[in-house]
């Protein structure tokens, strides 16, 4: 009962080879490609500050449910999902880095141009953009930090407290997580195209964090059991996971449908100035009248919604595909792409002004590297902190139910 | 699920036998109702005949009857509407989504949820009927074969994706709710005194017989069912909500409105769930199955729909400012402090403030706070459509096109009305059918027994 995960050499050593190449990719980045301030080398960075922190804060969000709904299932694995919530102080400070080295005004027109959103510079301006990027983190890194510490303090005090302070902790955590997340969303990627706005953005942004967190939770779990840990997790633990993977990929994609479809069906030009970036692409000319251009992100458009809920919803919807490893890891990989696609499409094609040329698909060694190099550093530090505690919190009241779960 | 953690709340209290299930169901049908079912069931039948002779006059009459004008064309029908088509959504909720989630404690109040969605759709289903003035041609919302009439049905428009969603909705809980049922009207049938009772629940069971093989099917077709319902429960409150969000008109077209309508669907079904609920278990003290337990946990599920409805409500009012569009702002601030004012407030007091008291343990596991908290959330879920139809619609872009609407007693009459028709609907329900879902609520009790 106190099987412990031990940090070996050959993980250190593989996410080390991956972070210096990450750090390699985002040198060639910054000085390959100098124009618009670096555009590109700081498009990478806030995608992937964006992807990683989904997946640390998707992770305690899994958490903060299972405390609040009393779940019994999944506290043989919870160690995983909890140790994720350490690459968050990573992310806040890699998001500080984007503030204060030079990112905001490559990336934000607001930033360099404040008199092109006078009527809301009350809320779009830098100092205060930083309050809300302290403010999201502090939240968010304090309550992990609440609901981990007294995780782990429960492993050597069989004390019925712990448990009872993280149910209130994560009942508190979930309010705040409504908020921030919604505020994250909108500030990080929404004011990227400084004019368009979208209510349900914040919603949006949560359905994919959250797929996220529960995809790597299934291929961490999984990788796991192949290195011979958590010997007491079986297929009903992965049917579970499963079921919430395939049920919110469909949540994301009906968030995503629906708000395609209101936008697209009210027509309303304040607002498709969005979609059309990322579908056909056009500028306006000198005469203000738009020109369109046939733009290279239609087949990405199009992709994204077919490889993170089509296939998965195909496929994992028989409940043998849930139960086989070899089918739900690839599916957890696909949507795990697809999230990466997804937000790929919310940063690259991005174009407040609207009067210069349409912005090209972008792909290369910078992309690949800069996020092989974030996967690095995360797997280093979730690695690092799951090897701190035992993998089985032995005094979670639950736990009973979780080691003798079949359903 | 065999382990059952010590910590756990037990969802039944002092059941001695299964039989003793039976009879507490059982026993209610065979005897003559409380006082206290008769001082409900006049009433509701009074308020139904009031509502039917609204309805009435008003078809004679013609629409003029109604206060809707110029610019306010849609008001009290659509309203009442989605408050409806919303009560029902818990229903669906408790039975797919909770059951999908392994939410025992969804037995003892399931039955009654989901025979209060069939009841709340009927009463929803009328609404668009009577506003057509003249209900004769109601079928033509359908796009029935051969095309007798040379004229599609508009597809274009999510009044008719309504059409196509409710019906949906309607079959789906229809056949989930009498499936779940068999097995009870068979208890019935076995327990019932007399010999009428024995065959009319004898037919209502399809001579059920128990076999392990019956009930194997029987829980796979419930699976099935509950997975098919699930989406359900997002997809048709969405359509609902595409009905405002599709247009252009500023507080109407809004994006979050599809997950926002959601969340106050199942908000407002609970909070009625809930005083259904308690005055149930009033009628007939089932203290014994509806537990404090559950009306806490129904409490979290309040709590947690009324703050994402509150969070959608800032949002809506934050992306208004932030979107620069003047006309935007002005509907979101003559909400709250234009000629409708009042109806704004009362929906934010009730909506937003009144479920956060269910955060202290006491107010949550104390049944008259409960009762007067749920029905503060009805309250306050009515306005909300409320002030989202006419709000929206009493401020035209031209000042020329600005007016006023107070609904005319015919309105009241019909709002009223449906009230009456779905509590004597539901209070003839438990006086003849398995309002507990008797099967279930033997799986927990035989659970509790052997321990």
């Amino acid at each position: 009962m106190n099987e412990k995960y031990s940090l070996d050499s050959k993980t250190m050593l593989i996410s080390a080879i991956l972070v210096v190449i990450g750090v390699g990719a985002a040198l060639f980045a910054f000085f390959s490609y100098p124009e618009a301030h670096h555009k590109r080398f700081w498009e990478n960075i806030l995608l992937n500050n964006f992807y990683f922190t989904g997946i640390a804060i998707g992770g305690t969000f899994f958490i903060a449910i299972q405390y609040a709904s009393n779940a019994g299932w999944s506290a043989g694995l919870k160690r995983i999902p909890e140790a994720f919530g350490a690459f968050l102080p990573i992310a806040a400070l890699l998001m500080l880095f984007l503030f204060f080295g030079g990112g905001m005004d490559s990336l934000y027109h607001w930033a360099h141009d404040p008199l092109s959103v006078s009527k809301k510079a009350g809320y779009l301006n830098k100092p205060f953009f930083l309050v809300r990027i302290i403010l999201i983190f502090g939240i968010w890194i304090f309550f992990w930090w609440l609901m981990r510490s007294s995780s782990i303090k429960e492993d050597n005090d069989a004390n019925i407290k712990y448990y009872m302070n993280n149910r209130r902790n994560s009942a508190i955590f979930l309010v705040l997580f409504a908020i921030t997340i919604s505020f994250g969303s909108f500030d990080w990627m929404m004011s990227l195209e400084s004019h368009w706005f979208s209510t349900m953005f914040g919603v949006y942004g949560f359905a994919g964090v959250f797929v996220q967190g529960v995809a790597v939770t299934i291929l961490i779990t999984v990788f796991l059991k192949q290195q011979g840990y958590l010997k007491h997790i079986n297929e009903n633990h992965l049917h579970d996971l499963g079921k919430f993977l395939f049920g919110f990929s469909t949540f994301w994609v009906y968030i995503w449908f629906f708000q395609f479809m209101l936008i697209w069906y009210a027509n309303m030009p304040e607002e498709t100035g969005y979609f059309l970036n990322r579908t056909v692409g056009y500028i306006k000319d000198p005469s203000g009248a738009m020109k369109y251009y046939s733009s290279s992100y239609t087949i990405l458009f199009i992709i994204n919604p077919i490889i993170n809920w089509v296939i998965p919803f195909v496929v994992l919807m028989m409940r043998n595909a849930k139960r086989n490893v070899k089918i739900l890891t690839s599916m957890a990989v696909l949507v795990l792409v697809g999230h990466w696609l997804d937000y790929y499409l919310m940063v690259f094609p991005s174009n407040s002004t609207y009067d210069l040329a349409p912005n090209p698909v972008k792909f290369g060694i910078a992309e690949i590297g800069i996020t092989l190099g974030y996967a690095g550093l995360f797997i280093l530090i979730f690695a690092f902190t799951l090897s701190r505690a035992s993998l089985i919190p032995k005094n979670h009241p639950l736990l009973e139910e979780s080691l003798h779960h079949h359903f | 699920m065999e382990a059952l953690s010590a910590i756990r709340e037990p969802l039944v209290r002092n059941v001695k036998s299964l039989g003793e299930v039976t009879d507490a169901v059982s026993t209610p049908l065979n005897s003559k109702p409380k006082a206290l079912w008769y001082g409900l069931f006049f009433p509701s039948v009074a308020a139904l005949i009031l509502g039917i002779v609204a309805v009435t006059y008003q078809i004679m009459t013609g629409i003029g009857t109604w206060g809707n004008n110029n610019p306010v064309s849609w008001a009290f029908a659509i309203v009442n509407f989605v408050f409806w088509i919303g009560i029902g959504h818990a229903g669906t909720f408790i039975s797919a989504i909770l059951l999908l989630f392994r939410q025992k404690w969804r037995n003892s109040i399931n039955r009654a949820a989901e025979t209060m969605t069939i009841f709340a759709v009927i009463c929803a289903g009328i609404f668009p009927i009577i506003h057509l003035g003249r209900p004769w041609f109601a079928l033509w919302f359908l796009p029935y074969f051969p095309n007798s009439r040379n004229l599609w049905v508009n597809f274009n428009s999510p009044l008719l994706w309504d059409v196509f969603a409710i019906s949906t909705y309607f079959t789906v809980s229809l056949v989930f709710w009498y499936i779940g049922m068999i097995p009870d009207f068979a208890t019935l049938r076995d327990s019932a005194k007399t010999r009428v009772k024995k065959i009319v629940y004898g037919l209502f069971s399809f001579r059920w017989t128990g076999s392990a093989r019956s009930w194997s099917r029987h829980e796979s077709v419930s699976l099935v069912l509950a997975g098919l319902a699930a989406p359900l429960v997002l997809s048709v409150h969405s359509i609902v909500s595409t009905d405002f969000a599709t247009s252009v008109l500023p507080g109407w077209h809004t994006t979050i409105f599809p997950p926002y309508f959601v969340a106050g669907a199942i908000f407002s079904g609970f909070a009625m769930v809930m005083t259904l609920m308690i005055i149930m278990r009033k009628i007939f003290d089932f203290e014994k199955y509806i537990t404090l337990y559950h009306f806490e946990q129904m409490a979290k599920i309040i709590i947690l729909t009324g703050s994402l409805v509150g969070v959608a409500y800032s949002t809506e009012f934050f992306i208004a400012w932030y979107s620069s569009n003047i006309f935007e702002q002005y509907a979101f601030i003559n909400r709250a402090f234009g000629p409708y004012a009042w109806s704004y407030w009362i929906m934010v007091t009730c909506n937003v403030i009144s479920p956060q008291l269910f955060w202290f343990k006491k107010i949550r596991t104390s049944i008259p706070a409960l009762f007067v908290i749920t029905i503060f959330v009805n309250i306050g879920m009515w306005f909300e459509r409320f002030v989202i139809v006419v709000t929206s619609l009493h401020r035209a872009h031209l000042p020329s096109s600005w007016g006023y609407y107070s609904p005319s007693w015919v309105e009241i009459a019909e709002l009223i009305g449906s009230f009456g028709l779905f509590l004597t609907l539901f209070l003839l329900f438990i006086r003849v059918g398995p309002y507990i879902a008797i099967a279930e609520v033997k799986d927990l009790a035989g659970k509790a027994l052997k321990k």
